[in-house]
């Protein structure tokens, strides 16, 4: 009897260490990552549990293949060859970006536009080689028309004469959103994607937690002004800080360019971060917002649904909209956090 | 029988409270424990901090150099256009210092420091 007792008791303390052993290795989930350079930027791709390297090639692989699609600095993207040509069938994918970006310069009344990148070069920002255009070539430029201009029949699609077209200010966010389905379909659901400040939270943490996401301080590069709590969300960010110039007269010149007048937008602002669980909304939505301004913005958020916006402004406002008020955290002292609603 | 019951939970207890401890023991502390340097997407070093003992440069390519000490990697010099890899700081978990033009990537693993899983801006 008492043989037996303590051969029982040896086996469950064996028992209770392998299973202690089993729960603390799953403590600490699958973790894998990968960086890409894509769409002129740094990619990073964090994915967790059993099906995250098979999740990452994948992700990896939609994002390869909208860049050969979309690029305009490879002569062979169709898009460089729509602005080579002025005229082009396009694949399906390359057509629905494309139509995403038109519908958003169509909602935002053309502050968010993929046809001002013939005075975006004229500027230096794709060369880095800059320079300031003189008004009357601006004006040249921008003549030769808007997202208005752009005619799509069937998969054909037509630009006037002088025009081109820059899906870069979509394409990430767009990516994200394509990248994050890849992952789901390979059975992942929890990962979190950074393509070049571009943020795309699939799922929570494995924890269950949210996802936090620093929200960078224009004013100090290597600090964050708030951090964001996100669960299957993007968060996008453009700001004036992001890449500039500074002109032989002297003049910083930043690259959101107002699409009225091919000049860097001037106003209140610092930086637009665009909450939305559709990151190709969220990325447009950020640039347009930066080119309406602060009132501008705001009114765009309180007539349009389905994003929240964070606005940084030059007097070291923070302008959250009424949604983020379980999201934003970690405000830094050095702004005025303000509620819109 | 009873006698022996409460002494099978008290071994139990007293394993799981080992196995708990040396768990303890085994997580990483601070911030950043291993750096892995990429240029142009392929490992070019890494570099476990623990075992830094004297701070030292390190060059990656021939655009970049890092520098390497025991609290961290840096980008100490490169010829990139707007030297914004100069201003990133020191590389952590979740934040890595990034210098396009040169595709050189310094990465952290290790406990995330504080703080945040992404930075966007």
């Amino acid at each position: 009897m008492r043989w037996t007792s303590m051969k029982w008791m040896r086996k469950t303390a064996l028992a209770a260490l392998l299973s202690a052993l089993l729960i603390l290795a799953g403590c600490a989930p699958r973790e894998a990552s990968r960086t890409l350079f894509a769409m002129d930027t740094a990619v990073t791709m964090t994915a967790y549990g059993d099906a995250a390297e098979a999740g990452l090639a994948a992700a990896g692989d939609v994002l390869t293949d909208l860049e050969a699609r979309l690029s305009v600095t490879r002569a062979d993207s169709e898009i460089a060859r729509l602005n080579e040509r002025g005229a082009e069938t396009l694949s399906d994918t390359a057509l629905a970006v494309l139509s995403r970006a038109l519908s958003a310069a169509e909602a935002t009344g053309g502050a968010f536009d993929p046809t001002v990148y013939p005075m975006v070069r004229a500027w230096g920002f794709f060369t880095k080689e800059y320079r300031v255009p003189d008004a009357g070539e601006l004006d040249s430029l921008r003549a030769a028309g808007t997202f208005r201009d752009v005619r799509a029949e069937g998969g054909t699609v037509t630009l006037a004469p002088g025009m081109a077209v820059d899906l870069g200010g979509i394409a990430k966010g767009y990516a994200a959103d394509a990248m994050a389905d890849a992952l789901g379909r390979a059975g992942v659901t929890s990962a979190i994607l950074s393509l070049g400040g571009n943020v795309r939270a699939l799922g929570e943490k494995p924890d269950g937690s949210a996802w936090r996401v620093g929200i960078r301080d224009p004013n100090k590069p290597d600090a964050n002004a708030a951090v964001a709590r996100i669960r299957d969300c993007s968060v996008v960010t453009s700001g004036s800080y992001q890449r500039f110039f500074t002109g032989e007269d002297g003049t910083v010149y930043h690259h959101i360019l107002d699409p009225e007048t091919g000049y860097p937008v001037q106003n209140e602002l610092l930086s637009v971060t665009v909450f939305s669980s559709d990151g190709a909304l969220a990325d447009a939505y950020a640039t347009a917002l930066f080119v309406m301004g602060k009132d501008g913005a705001l009114a765009f958020w309180r007539e349009q649904s389905g994003f929240e916006v964070l606005l940084m402004t030059k007097n070291g406002e923070m302008i959250a909209t009424e949604g983020l008020r379980d999201v934003l955290g970690d405000v830094s002292p050095d702004y005025t956090l303000v509620w819109a609603s | 029988m009873g006698k022996l019951k409460t002494r099978t939970f008290v071994l139990l207890f007293l394993l799981l409270a080992a196995v708990c401890v040396l768990w303890l023991f085994l997580q990483p502390r601070g911030s950043a424990q291993t750096v892995r340097v990429l240029l142009d997407g392929e490992t070019a070093a890494e570099i476990d901090l623990a075992a830094v003992t004297e701070p030292y440069t390190l060059p990656v390519g021939e655009h970049n150099v890092l520098e390497v000490t025991r609290g961290g990697v840096r980008m100490l010099k490169s010829d990139c256009p707007d030297g914004s890899c100069l201003r990133q700081g020191t590389a952590e978990p979740g934040k890595p210092v990034i210098c396009l033009p040169n595709r050189v990537v310094v990465e952290a693993t290790g406990k995330k420091a504080s703080d945040v899983d992404a930075v966007v801006g």
